[in-house]
Parts: structure tokens; C-alpha cells; sequence
């Protein structure tokens, strides 16, 4: 029991660690890639996958 | 039984039915117990005079029969005598057995089973210090029990002249494994030490055969069998949160908590394209969070925000949505409201290098003023409050058990931490 628990909190701990280090969140978002450079001259032709989700789920 | 010394007994016949009795106290028991007829006989008068007689019909075989030896806690010891108790509580009967060990350099031990848990006794010279809470061995007990104990049955040798249906009065305190009993007769007071025994102590001991009385219910001075490890596992729970304390402030420390970008706008809805692209900031650093803190004045409305961090480098894009809602107003029971003008998006994982977002917000059709701050690597609390949950999770199932067990433990004394009503008392 004490060495679950003690393997159970280290993990707990390291996890929180990374987490906390990394910046990790529990937020939704989508992750897309290669979005065109021309988008800055152009931002009414990108339509994000979140905004489709959002409004069309 | 002792030494090289042969054990010594003597036989004699029951002047009551004629069985025969064997002796196995020298001379320091003064009566004994007839099995066949119930007869208690005088061991100190030499016509074996009846003292007593059980009229009981059943003639109860000890789980350890007489003259069984056996080495218990380092003493060895021989079964010469055993007898039934009773106390009644609230018009139920609890009937416990009461074996007495010999050994005759040492004198006299007990052995009590209850409902399969068994309690190592020897009687106490000194007495323990205390009367409410009495103190012994550095421990100090807790009053359990106070009940009038009954003799129902009695067979072999007692170091007194017991009486069928001899009473004495029993006040029981317990610090596990341990149990403070004083008893008190017409005669004397005599306090007594018990100590929790595992029934397969008993029966290695002793080389029983039989299989053990299975263990009903939770005894007076049974040890919680989570007690040892509970401790370890709080001391360990103290460590860990200690620790996640320190990590937390120490990535607190290192976390850069910088503003990167900020700019105010004004949402027009008659304009056209309603999407925009924000000036090219910096996020420096290693790879951590970003926050994107907006504020809109929406007053009864809503607003929603369509954004996505972009890498101008990579191409690679951060997609979300927020949306900022905020309603107020007066009713019967006063002012209220809901929502908030504020909102934190927090972007995880998001390497170094030149972002720029891409803003496209809705609204119901105001004009609306909002700002928009970028925050690079920005200590967050959610991952230290789940971290705390789970490091609580695992002792607090452990305490509940704990307390279930001291719950069960207390249910039969005169101290019940939890009490229930019968159903009669509701009427």
C-alpha cells in the first residue's frame, strides 16, 4: 500500500511537474498546420477548424 | 513441560459421577470443573467436596482441549481449565470462552475467544494509573465497555472456587492490540492486560487440527489492519503536497509571466470583412503556454471570438473560440448577473518563434469595443489543484476505511461513533 502510494505520488508529482513546465492546459483547440504566408493579406479566406466546429457541431 | 522436569498430574473421580479428572495444577488451583456432570469440586478438601453445579444440559467441548500445550509469546503454557462468560446488554446475550494456561514458573495466562478473535491475557500486579482514561505500558485507553460478566460454563481447573453463575463486574479499556479489563467480584479488583492475537498464532502454538472460528465482525482491541501503513501513507501525503508546493512555486519563479502584445479594437458589425490579422509579436523563451486575456464591453449581449495564434514562420496555427457574454439586470430578490466581460484562453505548448493572431468576432449586432493582451509563459494553479486532488484521492479512501473500521470497532460498546435507530423510534 505505501509503495503504490509512493509510486502513485511521484508520478502525480512529475506529471504536474511537466505539466506546469510545459505550459500544458485543458483548453480545446485545433492544431492546424502550413497555413499559408498570404493569410495576413488575406484573412477572411482562412476559416479555422475551431470555428467550424463551434458553429456547425 | 518445563526444563527436563515430567509434567506432574493426578487423577481423580468426580464423587459426582464418577468420571474421571485430571489435575494438572500442582497445587494451585483450587477447584475443578466435572465435564460429564457439571459438578464443580473443592481441589482444597479432600473428599472433593461439590461446590457448584452447571446445570446446563450441553457439555461444550473447548476448541483447545485440556492439558493442550503450546509455547504462546515465549511462554509455554498447558490448557487446564476453560469456562464460558456471558454479559447481557439491551436483553442480548454475548457469550465469549475463556481458556486458562499454566505453567508453573510463570503461573497463570488466559486465552479469551470472542466470536473468532482471540486475546492473550495475564493478570496485572500494578495498577494502571487513571480511572476514567487509565494509563499503562505508555498508552493511555479508552473506556469501552462496562457490563456484569456471568460464569455459564465451567470444566478443568480454576486457581479459585468458582461458582456456577459467579458474577463479577467488567469495565474494558482498549488501545489496540491492547485491552485494560477490571474486574471486580464481592472479593477483589483485578485489573488485567490483553493482547490481540492472529488466530493462526493460536493455532501454530497450540498444533490445532481443527480449523479456526472465522472472524465475525471487528473486536475491541483488534489492530486496524490499515493502521501501520495509514501513518506512512499520511507522513508521505504531507511530503507530496510539501513538494507540489515547492515545484509550483519554483516553475513560478522560472515562468517568464511577459506581455507580449496588446491592442484595443472596435467591432463595427455594418463594416465588411469582420476578420483581421493582428500586428507579428515575439514569443520568446522555451516551449510553455500562452494566455490570451481579451475584455469586452458587452453589456446583456454576447460576443464571440474566432482566433488563431499563427506561427509566421511555420504556418503551423492555434485554433479557438471564446466567447464573452455578460448579463445583469433587477428582479424580485435584487440585482443580479452572470457571465463576465473577461476571459482567459490559455494556448499550451507553444514553441518559440513569430505569431501574429488572426481575430474574427461575432456578436448579435452592437458595436463593441474589446482589447486583446498576449501573455507568454504564464503560471497556472489548475495542474497544482489536480495534482493536490489526486495526492488526496488515494489516503482519503484510505481514512474512510480506517474510520468504517473504528465505526464497526465501537458499534458494540458503550461508545458507538455512529448510533442507528430502530425503525419504532420514527413512529
Amino acid at each position: 500500500m505505501v509503495r503504490t502510494y509512493l509510486m502513485l505520488g511521484l508520478l502525480v508529482l512529475g506529471t504536474m511537474t511537466y505539466a506546469e513546465y510545459r505550459g500544458l492546459s485543458l483548453m480545446r483547440y485545433d492544431e492546424v498546420k502550413n497555413v499559408p504566408k498570404d493569410i495576413r493579406n488575406n484573412p477572411g479566406a482562412y476559416r479555422g477548424l475551431y470555428q467550424r466546429y463551434y458553429f456547425h457541431k | 513441560m518445563v526444563g527436563k522436569e515430567a509434567p506432574k498430574v493426578r487423577t481423580l473421580s468426580c464423587p459426582s459421577c464418577g468420571a474421571p479428572l485430571t489435575v494438572r495444577g500442582l497445587l494451585q488451583t483450587e477447584s475443578i470443573g466435572c465435564g460429564a456432570c457439571g459438578a464443580i469440586l473443592d481441589l482444597t478438601d479432600e473428599n472433593l467436596q461439590v461446590i457448584s453445579t452447571f446445570q446446563t444440559k450441553t457439555r461444550l467441548q473447548p476448541l483447545i482441549p485440556l492439558g493442550t500445550r503450546g509455547k504462546l509469546l515465549g511462554d509455554l503454557l498447558e490448557v487446564i481449565g476453560y469456562m464460558r462468560r456471558k454479559v447481557t446488554v439491551e436483553g442480548v446475550d454475548y457469550e465469549w470462552s475463556e481458556y486458562l494456561l499454566f505453567n508453573p514458573y510463570k503461573g497463570f495466562r488466559w486465552l479469551s475467544e470472542y466470536n473468532g478473535h482471540w486475546t492473550f491475557i495475564h493478570t496485572l500486579t500494578e495498577r494502571p494509573e487513571g480511572i476514567t482514561a487509565p494509563s499503562f505500558l505508555n498508552r493511555t485507553f479508552r473506556h469501552f465497555q462496562t457490563s456484569t460478566a456471568r460464569v455459564t460454563y465451567a470444566l478443568g481447573e480454576f486457581f479459585w472456587r468458582v461458582q456456577a453463575g459467579e458474577t463479577a463486574r467488567v469495565e474494558d479499556y482498549v488501545s489496540p492490540p491492547y485491552l485494560l479489563s477490571r474486574e471486580k467480584s464481592e472479593k477483589e479488583i483485578v485489573w488485567s492486560l490483553g493482547q490481540y492475537i492472529d488466530p493462526e498464532v493460536i493455532r501454530s502454538s497450540f498444533a490445532l487440527k481443527t480449523a479456526m472460528p472465522p472472524r465475525i465482525g471487528v473486536y475491541s482491541c483488534q489492530p486496524s489492519p490499515h493502521g501501520a501503513s495509514a501513518s506512512a501513507v499520511y507522513r508521505m501525503l504531507a511530503w507530496f503536497l510539501l513538494a507540489a508546493v515547492v515545484i509550483h512555486a519554483v516553475v513560478g519563479l522560472l515562468s517568464q509571466n511577459k506581455l507580449v502584445y496588446r491592442a484595443d479594437f472596435s467591432y463595427r458589425p455594418t463594416s465588411g470583412e469582420k476578420s483581421f490579422v493582428t500586428d507579428v509579436f515575439d514569443l520568446p523563451g522555451r516551449t510553455s503556454n500562452v494566455v490570451v486575456r481579451t475584455h469586452a464591453d458587452v453589456s446583456n449581449s454576447w460576443m464571440y471570438l474566432s482566433l488563431a495564434l499563427i506561427n509566421q514562420d511555420t504556418g503551423q496555427a492555434y485554433d479557438f473560440g471564446r466567447e464573452i457574454s455578460y448579463y445583469s439586470g433587477t428582479d424580485s430578490d435584487g440585482s443580479w448577473s452572470e457571465g463576465s466581460r473577461d476571459d482567459d484562453a490559455v494556448v499550451p505548448s507553444v514553441p518559440a518563434g513569430r505569431y501574429y493572431l488572426r481575430i474574427e468576432p461575432e456578436n448579435a449586432g452592437d458595436n463593441v469595443s474589446y482589447a486583446v493582451r498576449v501573455y507568454r509563459d504564464v503560471p497556472r494553479w489548475s495542474f497544482f489543484v489536480l495534482a493536490v486532488v489526486a495526492l488526496l484521492v488515494f489516503p482519503g479512501l484510505l481514512f474512510s476505511r480506517q474510520r468504517y473500521f473504528e465505526i464497526q470497532r465501537w458499534a458494540e460498546s458503550d461508545h458507538p461513533i455512529v448510533t442507528f435507530s430502530s425503525g419504532d423510534d420514527d413512529d
